[in-house]
C-alpha cells in the first residue's frame, strides 16, 4: 500500500516572530519498490518533509495516508509506523547514544520479537553490509568514531530493522567515494527486494545514476515530479532552482552546446559513455 | 606555516591501541591551500585537531605559525591563530542565538565590544544569513547549520584555517559560494588554508592536494598531478573525477585526447575539438 501526501502545509513557530511557512500544499504519492530522489534548495522543506513523513510533526494542514491509515489520526497505532518505516536523519550522528556500535544498533529491534541470537545475527548482517568487519567494530563507543563511521553505523541501525520504507535524509554527506557508491548499490539491491527508497540529497550524480523518479522541492513547494531523464533535461531551469544536474548530464550539455549532436535525455555515465563513442566513430547512436 | 613531521596518535579506547595518525606528515606553507582527501577513518579529523592543540602531539614534531605545539604554552596563541570549522555543525554551536554564537570567539578572544556587532553581521553576510541573527541555530535547516558554523570562525578572521567538510550539506549553488569564498580568503587575504573534502572536483583548484590513508600520507602534489593517476586514485581509495575517468575510457577505446581533463568544461572542450 502506498504514501498518500494530501494538500500537506507545515509552518514552524506559528505566531511567532520566527514563523516560516516550510511546506505548502503539497501532494503526492509514492508507490511500493519506488526509488525516489528529493532535491531543492538549502532550506526549501526536505528534512521537514521527511519528519512529516516519519510522524514526527504534526502537519499544519492537510493529512499524510501511510497504507490506509491517516499517520495523525487519533487512533493510529505509532508503533506500527515505526517498523514500517526506517528513517536515517540529516545529522544522524545525533541518533548514537549507547555505549557500544553493536548495542545502538540493536536497540531499534528491542520490540521485534526476535530473540537474542536472532538480534545479534541481525545486528551483524546490518554491520556487514554497511561494509563494517563486524568483530572489529561491534564493542567500539559509536562516540570514538570518524564522521563517516557514524552515518554507516546509523544507517545500519535502521536497516536492521528491515523497514518497508527507508527514508533517507542526505545519507551519503560525509561517506567517502567507495563507501557512497557501495552504499548506492546497497539500497539498490534493496530497493530490487522491494523495498521502498525515499532519498534527500544535493547531490545530483547519486540521484541522476540510481533514483527513477525526482521530486523537486523550491520554497516549501513541490515543483517537480518527474524521471532524472525528464527534470535533468532542462538545465537552466534546474540552475534557476540553485540545483545542479548529473555530471554526465551536464556533460552531455556541454557538448551539445559546442556542436556535438548528443541525446540530452543522458543521466548516467553508462548511456554517456556509449553516446560520445558512438558519435566519434562517425556512426549512428546506439546504447 | 604548519609543518607536521611523523605524529603518531592513538585516541586510549579498550581492546588496545589502534593507531589513529601513524606517521603523518603534512607542509603547509604561509598563504598556500592545501587540500587533503582520503577514506572514511583515515586520520583527517584527528590530524587536523593537533593544529590548534585541540589533541595533543602524543608522538612526533608540529610546528603551527612558528610555534611549537607541543610546548603548553603555546595552546592559546594556536587557538586564536588557527580557525577551525567541524565537520558536525552542532558541535560547533555555543549559544541559543545565531548572532551570539558568531560573537562568541570574538568575545572570548577580547575583541573590541564596538567592532562586535558589525564584523558578526558581516560575516554572516558573507554566507548568505545576513536576517537570521535572532534564530535559534538549532531551528535551521542542515545546509543553514553549516552556514552559521562558517561564519563563526570568518568572524574571527585567523591567519590559518582549516575547513573540514564544510560543504558536505550545501546544494550545489551553495557550495559554489562557500568555495568562491574560500578561494578569496586564499587569493586576496593570502591566508592558509586546509580544506578536508571528500570531493574530488573540490580539490581541484587548490595549491597542492594531499592523499591520506590510514593514519599517513601516500602522495602529494599538484592536483592535476594527483588527480589524473588512476592507480593512485584507486590505492588512495578515491574515484577519478568524470573527465578523467572519460579520458582514460576514451583512450582504451582508441581515441586519445591531447591532455587529460579534470573539469567538465576542459572535457567538452577537447571533445569538441576532436570532432
Ligand atoms: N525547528 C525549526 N523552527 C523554525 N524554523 C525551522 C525549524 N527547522 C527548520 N526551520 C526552517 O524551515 C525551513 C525548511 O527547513 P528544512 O530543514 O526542512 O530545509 P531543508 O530543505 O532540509 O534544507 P537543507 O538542505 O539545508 O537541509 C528553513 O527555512 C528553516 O530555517
Ligand atoms: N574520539 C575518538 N575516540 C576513539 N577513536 C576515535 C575518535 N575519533 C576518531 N577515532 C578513530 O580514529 C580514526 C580516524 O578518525 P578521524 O575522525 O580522524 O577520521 P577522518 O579521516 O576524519 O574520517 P571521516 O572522513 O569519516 O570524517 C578512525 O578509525 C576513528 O574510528
Ligand atoms: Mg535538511
Ligand atoms: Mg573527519
Amino acid at each position: 500500500m502506498p504514501i498518500e501526501v494530501k494538500n500537506l502545509s507545515f509552518t514552524y513557530s506559528a505566531g511567532t516572530p520566527f514563523e516560516t511557512s516550510a511546506l505548502k500544499n503539497i501532494s503526492l504519492e509514492i508507490k511500493n519498490g519506488e526509488f525516489i530522489g528529493v532535491m531543492g534548495h538549502t532550506g526549501c522543506g526536505k528534512s521537514t518533509l521527511i519528519r512529516a513523513l516519519a510522524g514526527l510533526l504534526r502537519p499544519s494542514e492537510g493529512s499524510i495516508v501511510v497504507d490506509g491509515s491517516d499517520i495523525n489520526g487519533r487512533r493510529y497505532d505509532r508503533s506500527k509506523l515505526r517498523r514500517k518505516l526506517g528513517v536515517v536523519f540529516q545529522y544522524p550522528e545525533c541518533q548514537l547514544f549507547e555505549t557500544t556500535v553493536e548495542k545502538d544498533v540493536a536497540f531499534g529491534l528491542k520490540h521485534s520479537g526476535l530473540n537474542k541470537d536472532e538480534v545479534t545475527e541481525r545486528v551483524r548482517w546490518a554491520l556487514e553490509i554497511c561494509g563494517f568487519d563486524f568483530e572489529k567494530i561491534a564493542k567500539a563507543s559509536p562516540m570514538g568514531l570518524s564522521g563517516g563511521e557514524k552515518r554507516r553505523v546509523a544507517i545500519a541501525g535502521v536497516l536492521a530493522v528491515k523497514p518497508e520504507y527507508l527514508i533517507l535524509d542526505e545519507p551519503i554527506a560525509g561517506l567517502d567515494p567507495l563507501g557512497r557508491e557501495a552504499f548506492l548499490e546497497l539500497i539498490t539491491g534493496l530497493n530490487a527486494d522491494g523495498m521502498t527508497i525515499i532519498m534527500v540529497s544535493h547531490n545530483a550524480d547519486c540521484i541522476g545514476e540510481y533514483a527513477r523518479r525526482v521530486l523537486l522541492l523550491n520554497g516549501g513547494e513541490l515543483v517537480g515530479d518527474g524521471s532524472p531523464q525528464e527534470l535533468f533535461s532542462d538545465v537552466e531551469r534546474m540552475r534557476s532552482l540553485h540545483l545542479g544536474v548529473s555530471r554526465s548530464r551536464e556533460i552531455a550539455w556541454l557538448l551539445k552546446k559546442g556542436g556535438m549532436d548528443i541525446p540530452q535525455d543522458i543521466c548516467s555515465y553508462d548511456r554517456l559513455l556509449p553516446a560520445v563513442l558512438a558519435h566519434l566513430r562517425g556512426g549512428d547512436e546506439h546504447d | 606555516m604548519i609543518k607536521a613531521k611523523d605524529l603518531i596518535f592513538s585516541y586510549d579506547c579498550e581492546g588496545g591501541r589502534h593507531r589513529s595518525l601513524d606517521g603523518a606528515c603534512i607542509t603547509v606553507r604561509d598563504g598556500e591551500l592545501v587540500a587533503v582527501l582520503g577514506h572514511n577513518g583515515c586520520g583527517k579529523s584527528t590530524l587536523v585537531k593537533h593544529f590548534n592543540a585541540l589533541l595533543e602531539v602524543q608522538k612526533g614534531e608540529l610546528t603551527v605559525a612558528g610555534l611549537d605545539a607541543k610546548s603548553e604554552a603555546n595552546i592559546w596563541t594556536l587557538r586564536r591563530k588557527v580557525g577551525m570549522v567541524f565537520q558536525n555543525p552542532d558541535n560547533q554551536f555555543v549559544s541559543s542565538v545565531v548572532a551570539e554564537d558568531v560573537a562568541f570567539g570574538l568575545e572570548n578572544y577580547g575583541v573590541d565590544g564596538s567592532e562586535i556587532p558589525e564584523r558578526v553581521s558581516a560575516a554572516l553576510a558573507l554566507v548568505g544569513m545576513a536576517g537570521f541573527e535572532r534564530r535559534s541555530p538549532h531551528m535551521l535547516s542542515g545546509g543553514q547549520k553549516q552556514r552559521v558554523a562558517l561564519a563563526g570562525v570568518l568572524a574571527m578572521d585567523p591567519d590559518i584555517l582549516v575547513f573540514d567538510e564544510v560543504t558536505s550539506m550545501l546544494d550545489p549553488d551553495g557550495r559554489r559560494e562557500v568555495l568562491s569564498v574560500i578561494k578569496r580568503l586564499h587569493s586576496q587575504q593570502g591566508k592558509t588554508i586546509v580544506m578536508i573534502t571528500h570531493y574530488v572536483e573540490e580539490a581541484v583548484f587548490a595549491d597542492r592536494v594531499y592523499l591520506m590513508h590510514d593514519g599517513r600520507m601516500l602522495a602529494d602534489g599538484a592536483p592535476r598531478e594527483m588527480l589524473t593517476d588512476l592507480e593512485l586514485l584507486r590505492r588512495t581509495g578515491l574515484t577519478p573525477p568524470t573527465p578523467v575517468r572519460m579520458y582514460h575510457d576514451l583512450k582504451a577505446a582508441g581515441f586519445e585526447l591531447p591532455y587529460c581533463p579534470l573539469t567538465n568544461e576542459e572535457l567538452a572542450e577537447e571533445l569538441c575539438r576532436l570532432k
